[in-house]
């Protein structure tokens, strides 16, 4: 999903180029990263969770732990964040390891 | 109860034995669930097939439309692994991820057909509850996991 890609273009001194002015809230939205949240589900271990967010993302055991408790303890734990398009490779790579995850932005 | 012993020969070789009936067993329940994912929609296996976006369909739709095969294909390829544990020698690391990848999806299978919603839910399945084997082999399939998972963090 490619769709919020931007291109920079520099526009022409010859023509004319309408810049759209964009509001301060629409440049914040455009700013606001992509997180991947994973949530809590019964059947997972958390041995196995940990074990992937160190795999798939190289976090420490400590930090992939803290991840996995939170996920167990709160029902869910943003392990990662980026571009739309990082993040919903990340969603991929955890649905390929069977764990529930969603992206939202921050 | 898991059966299973898994050696680390070198750094990235590991030997992974397991008994006859595990291997039957193993590739029993990757037939299973293969049967599942290819009946679409199927709610055994819905779980392996989360929804990315909750609160906008159209954007899931557009995600499921892309990547759809691709976690279909590495569902179906984890699988075969286990119709062929007892014949591999050794394993490579990425092997056995993949192993240890194919035994939690089956355990999710599992999962699901127990309806399993808690953690606790389990405790309601005595010996005589008429899903008591099926719990049995959730059990044996959770300590492989966990087997798999501390052979790879060593």
């Amino acid at each position: 999903m490619m769709k919020n890609v931007m291109t920079l273009t520099k526009p022409s001194l010859q023509t004319s180029t309408v810049i759209p002015d964009l509001g301060s809230d629409q440049l914040t939205d455009i700013q606001r990263p992509w997180v991947v949240i994973v949530w809590n589900d019964p059947i997972n271990l958390m041995s196995y969770v940990s074990f992937t967010f160190q795999k798939l993302f190289g976090y420490t055991k400590e930090k992939a732990n803290a991840l996995m408790l939170d996920v167990h303890h709160k029902g869910r734990a943003a392990v990662s964040q980026g571009t739309r398009e990082k993040a919903e490779l990340d969603v991929l790579r955890l649905h390929q390891h069977g764990l529930w995850a969603t992206l939202q932005r921050d | 109860m898991a059966g299973m012993i898994i050696t680390q020969l070198e750094e990235d070789k590991y030997r992974v034995e397991i008994t006859l009936w595990q291997s039957q067993l193993f590739s029993n329940l990757a037939y299973e669930l293969r049967e599942s994912i290819a009946k679409k929609n199927s709610p055994l296996v819905q779980r392996l097939f989360p929804i990315a976006y909750p609160d906008d369909m159209t954007a899931n739709r557009e995600f499921e439309s892309l990547i759809q095969k691709e976690l279909l294909q590495s569902h179906l390829s984890a699988l075969e692994i286990l119709d062929s544990v007892s014949e591999v020698e050794e394993f490579h690391e990425a092997g056995l991820v993949r192993l240890m990848q194919a035994i939690n999806i089956v355990r999710i299978g599992l999962g699901t057909r127990l309806d399993i919603r808690h953690e606790d839910d389990f405790y309601d399945i005595t010996e005589g509850h008429p899903d008591h084997d099926l719990w049995v082999i959730y059990q044996i399939l959770g300590e492989v996991l966990s087997l798999i998972v501390e052979a790879l963090q060593l």
